[in-house]
């Protein structure tokens, strides 16, 4: 699907002076307007930071050179010029575009003396009226959602928008650390494992002791899937158990 | 040569009044095409006369972007009109109603933190 990804990436590597320590991650749709509003660097909506961005547009104007073709993309918001470097070499065949005519473009933002342009990544024909209605939908919700998301703190509010590779930060504290996919009983038994500071670990004795309310096939069945499954692991004989987080 | 850029809003039939003399854009369903008049139904249901800047191709049924300017409640001078090339399109009528209203009465949309 994507040939060019190589490509494109060789020749973001001069510009990409905006070396950030945050590379950003996804794709965030847009219109022009918050393109062209937005500030120098990479892409980013209330603090979170895209690899790149979604534009759904009517091309106005396409101009071509022997480098590149430049399409003057515009929306309801406003316009902007995208570039789609050509390669050398290859019959690379220029994406099938007509003036008038809408089209979705994936690619990086770039300032060039305080104007905006898209460095065109992927520009696909649109067909479908409902391709445009649906745009505008995500970029109301990309919009919505991240000022959310950053209201409520980042992580702790839920998943991240788009899923942008992050996982919600998961610090297992001491006494506390509830692991998943663990029924109630499980559960328990886990805690009774983590909660045993001996080098040893607790012993299968100790555990049915703990956990009389639970028959020893019961218990022993626990044991082994947790084993299993990778929670807990025996120690200095088969009997003694220490948790592995 | 490319006109200069003039910000739009994205409307659907019952907005027509609110927007008048401003520069929309909108959704229709030819109903009919004779010369430069187009008869088209909005997605609320809405009948529109609007008159076209030149000959139009497209066939009855079809969903066409009617970029212009609305006076009265049903009419628009359109300075444009945009065709996609999909056939028999199901455009989601309920879908754009809801999305024009959500974009015209969004707050602060062009904040990003």
């Amino acid at each position: 699907m994507n040939d060019s990804f190589g490509d494109f990436n060789a020749t973001q590597t001069a510009p990409a002076g905006a070396a950030s320590s945050q590379k950003g991650e996804g794709i965030v749709p847009l219109v022009v307007k918050q393109i062209v509003d937005a500030p120098e660097g990479n892409i980013e909506m209330f603090g979170m930071q895209y690899a790149m961005a979604c534009v759904v547009g009517i091309v106005r104007n396409i101009e071509t050179s022997s480098t590149k073709i430049t399409y003057t993309l515009e929306d309801h918001s406003g316009r902007i010029d995208a570039h789609y470097w050509l390669e050398e070499g290859d019959t690379l065949k220029a994406p099938e575009v007509m003036v008038n005519n809408y089209v979705k473009v994936y690619g990086t933002t770039r300032s060039q003396a305080g104007q905006k342009t898209l460095m065109v990544f992927k520009l696909l024909p649109i067909l479908d009226p409902n391709e445009v209605c649906t745009h505008l939908l995500e970029v109301l919700n990309a919009r919505y959602k991240a000022e959310d998301y950053q209201s409520k703190g980042g992580a702790t509010g839920g998943a991240a928008y788009s899923g942008a590779g992050s996982i919600a930060d998961f610090t297992a504290s001491q006494s506390n650390a509830i692991v998943s996919g663990l029924d109630p009983k499980q559960q328990a038994v886990f805690q009774a494992i983590k909660g045993n500071v001996s080098e040893e670990g607790i012993s299968r004795k100790e555990l049915k002791a703990k956990f009389s309310h639970i028959s020893n096939s019961e218990l022993n069945n626990i044991l082994d899937f947790m084993i299993s499954e990778g929670h807990i692991y025996s120690s200095i004989d088969a009997d003694h158990f220490i948790c592995t987080m | 040569m490319m006109e200069p850029f003039d910000p739009r809003s994205i409307i659907n039939g019952g907005m027509l009044k609110q927007f008048a003399g401003q520069t929309v854009s909108i959704m229709v369903r030819v109903e009919s095409v004779a010369g430069t008049t187009l008869l088209a139904s909005s997605t609320d249901n809405q009948k529109l006369k609007i008159n076209l800047p030149g000959e139009l191709g497209a066939a009855q049924g079809a969903w066409v972007e009617v970029i212009g300017v609305p006076h009265g409640s049903d009419s628009i001078r359109a300075k444009e009109v945009i065709e996609f090339g999909g056939e028999n399109i199901d455009f989601d009528t309920e879908g754009y109603n809801g999305m024009t209203h959500v974009l015209n009465n969004v707050k602060a949309f062009y904040r990003s933190g």
